[in-house]
């Protein structure tokens, strides 16, 4: 029992809590195999940017629907819609205007309306549910020109022909319209369509409508590679297996003209970034002399240990392309949700790289990045033209504001190696742009015809 | 940074925590692996999937005892389980068992004594290397090794004795060895 005892001991004290160097050479084998999770805090800050884009904007939509509110509040039940100041301000003589500031029941918000001067309200969907109080007569000032300018007008027309809800004379000198009239109580104005509260223009006969497109895509991408001479089959699969397919995500910026028929033209910038990761081991002897010491512990001499100690590395490679599309479309409503589809070229404006790959000879590291002085030839700095395709599910948060979301397929035909090259290296991405469109607003009226 | 600290940064996903966690006890969990794999390359397959395990069920560590206790644990669990995977493989492919018992290739940090008894360890037959782990070195008793690897106490009992004794031939012959070849060295001298 005692020599059991002292074996167990012998080898307990040897090996029982040895602690060797770490083999961080496994390392890259356990990360590969770890769950990714599933928000890295990389991407948390993307998101975090898109949604605070997104909330900006939902923000200074809110704060106007806001303002729009105080012009209504004040008077209560008795508020009468609010006319655009540009027409106030055309439309009424100044002697008038005099007397509109004094008259205690017009409505407050025609005075900040009429001063601010030019202003146009955008967007007047929520004015068009203002009631009218039967026991309060109120004047209401007549647009000669507001009519275009006011998107609502045919709505308020159409009160004065209603001989129980209008009285009063005919102001010729203000259009002949009929004022004042007084409205009778819970008669809402009708929702005006959604178009009329888009700003728009006319152009080839058609109603077009602007918007700026801002989206962001986690994409699915595919490498092929080819070889251009059978003998350098060997290579493919050396890169093949040295190069494994990370992640690619792409950011676009595009203006958006919608016609009134459903005809949709795009074109803006798109940024999108490939990720690979390229392995590669290297090796060194490393050379280790042991002394080797007898009983009483002095050295009798030593033993060589030759080792070859092997390293795995690795090397993240970006490839970065800016580009151009350019599509046309079709965009039908279904319900309150828009459904387009959409396809074009994509003009590529630039590609840059970043990493390093295994040379022709198999043997070599090379470095490809294009801020290298003197990178390894091996890619082009433009790809030419490429094609885009996607299918656009739109929703509108407000008129002038849409979430979408746009499953999208884009191909560069071309190599994005040099001829030089033996090998031919071309991807293809697809993805699921996720964004939101902002309509444009007085901007886009300023132009007009 | 702390253990505590690790663990969370692991936990949110952080691979600079995992692979910190990884330097600090992958080298003991290396020892583990050695003694309970027949060779370098078996241990190094039972590290990375014993370390992927432990990345997996980190979350239900609470910590009440070590974290290198319990990623011990997991490294000895994974490394019985290898052993019985491989060992049905091999029987339904018709290898022998034995087939890949080729000569450790141990560390260049083990001393001379340490690397002559992991080869030693490494020598010894599958069941019995694997009981002889259990008991002499993780401490653990026959009842809990017969649990584990789901064998008779008797067994259990039965090769421990065998490995001992095959192991005290081995030193033996080790010894005798050394003897030799120090009166070589002395008489060359």
């Amino acid at each position: 029992m005692k020599a059991d005892g002292k074996i167990d001991d012998l080898f307990r004290k040897a090996l029982g809590d040895k602690d060797y160097s770490p083999p961080m050479h496994l390392w890259p084998g356990v990360a590969q195999r770890l769950p990714k999770p599933f928000l890295s805090p990389r991407r948390i800050s993307r998101w975090a940017v898109l949604a605070f884009g997104l909330g900006i904007l939902l923000c200074s939509d809110g704060r106007m629907d806001n303002q729009r509110q105080v012009r209504k509040d004040p008077a209560g039940p008795t508020a009468q819609i609010a006319t655009p100041a540009s027409s106030l301000s055309r439309s009424i003589p100044p002697s008038d205007q005099a007397s509109i500031d004094e008259n205690p029941s017009l409505h407050t918000a025609q005075r900040a309306e009429a001063s601010a001067p030019g202003k146009i309200p955008r967007r007047a969907v929520s004015a068009a549910r203002i009631t009218f109080d039967a026991s309060q007569p109120a004047p209401l000032p007549a647009a000669d020109q507001g009519q275009k300018l006011f998107p609502n007008q045919p709505a308020t027309q159409r009160q004065p022909e209603n001989p129980a809800t209008s009285e009063g004379s005919v102001d010729k000198r203000r259009g002949g319209m009929a004022l004042p009239f007084v409205a009778k109580r819970n008669t809402p104005f009708p929702l005006m369509p959604l178009e009329d509260a888009v700003p728009s223009v006319k152009f080839l006969g058609e109603r077009w409508f602007a918007g700026v497109d801002f989206s962001f895509s986690n994409d699915w991408m595919q490498r092929s590679l080819y070889a251009k001479n059978p003998g350098d089959e060997a290579y493919v699969l050396l890169r093949n297996t040295s190069e494994a397919l990370r992640s690619a995500n792409t950011a676009s910026l595009r203006l958006s003209l919608v016609a009134a028929s459903g005809i949709t033209l795009r074109g803006g910038i798109q940024v999108a970034r490939f990720n690979e990761m390229f392995s590669y081991s290297t090796e060194k002897q490393e050379i280790q002399y042991i002394p080797r010491r007898d009983a009483g512990g002095s050295v009798i001499g030593t033993d060589t240990v030759f080792q070859l100690v092997r390293t795995i590395n690795g090397q993240m490679n970006r490839f970065q392309t800016i580009d151009i599309p350019l599509t046309l479309g079709f965009e039908f409503p279904l319900g309150k949700t828009n459904f387009g589809i959409h396809a074009g070229p994509v003009f590529n404006m630039a590609f840059y790289q970043r990493g390093k790959f295994l040379a022709e000879d198999g043997e070599r590291i090379v470095d490809f990045s294009s801020s290298t002085p003197d990178a390894y030839p091996a890619f082009r700095n433009r790809l030419g033209m490429g094609f885009y395709g996607s299918i656009n599910i739109s929703y509108p948060l407000t008129p002038a504001l849409h979430l979408f979301a746009e499953p999208y397929l884009r191909v560069f035909p071309g190599s994005v190696t040099n001829t030089d090259y033996p090998l031919e290296q071309r991807y293809r991405t697809q993805g699921v742009f996720v964004g939101i469109r902002k309509m444009m607003g007085p901007y886009w009226m300023n132009l007009r015809p | 940074m702390t253990e505590q600290e690790l663990v969370k940064g692991c936990l949110s996903g952080r691979q600079k925590c995992q692979e910190e966690l990884f330097r600090r006890y992958s080298g003991k969990m290396f020892g583990v692996c050695l003694r309970y794999a027949r060779h370098r390359m078996e241990a190094e397959d039972v590290l990375q999937d014993a370390f992927v395990k432990v990345f997996e069920h980190l979350p239900q560590f609470a910590f009440k005892g070590s974290l290198e206790g319990w990623i011990r644990k997991i490294v000895v669990n994974t490394a019985i389980k290898t052993f019985d995977r491989k060992h049905f493989t091999h029987e339904q492919i018709g290898i022998d068992p034995g087939w890949d018992a080729i000569a450790p290739d141990t560390p260049g940090d083990a001393s001379l004594l340490e690397k002559d008894l992991l080869l030693i360890i490494n020598r010894l037959p599958d069941g019995y290397r694997l009981v002889f782990n259990l008991f002499a070195i993780e401490g653990y008793g026959h009842q809990e090794i017969s649990e584990m690897l789901g064998i008779q106490e008797s067994t259990s009992r039965s090769q421990l004795v065998k490995a001992r004794k095959y192991l005290q031939e081995q030193l033996a012959l080790l010894e005798k060895e050394e003897t030799i070849g120090k009166e070589k060295f002395q008489a060359g001298a």
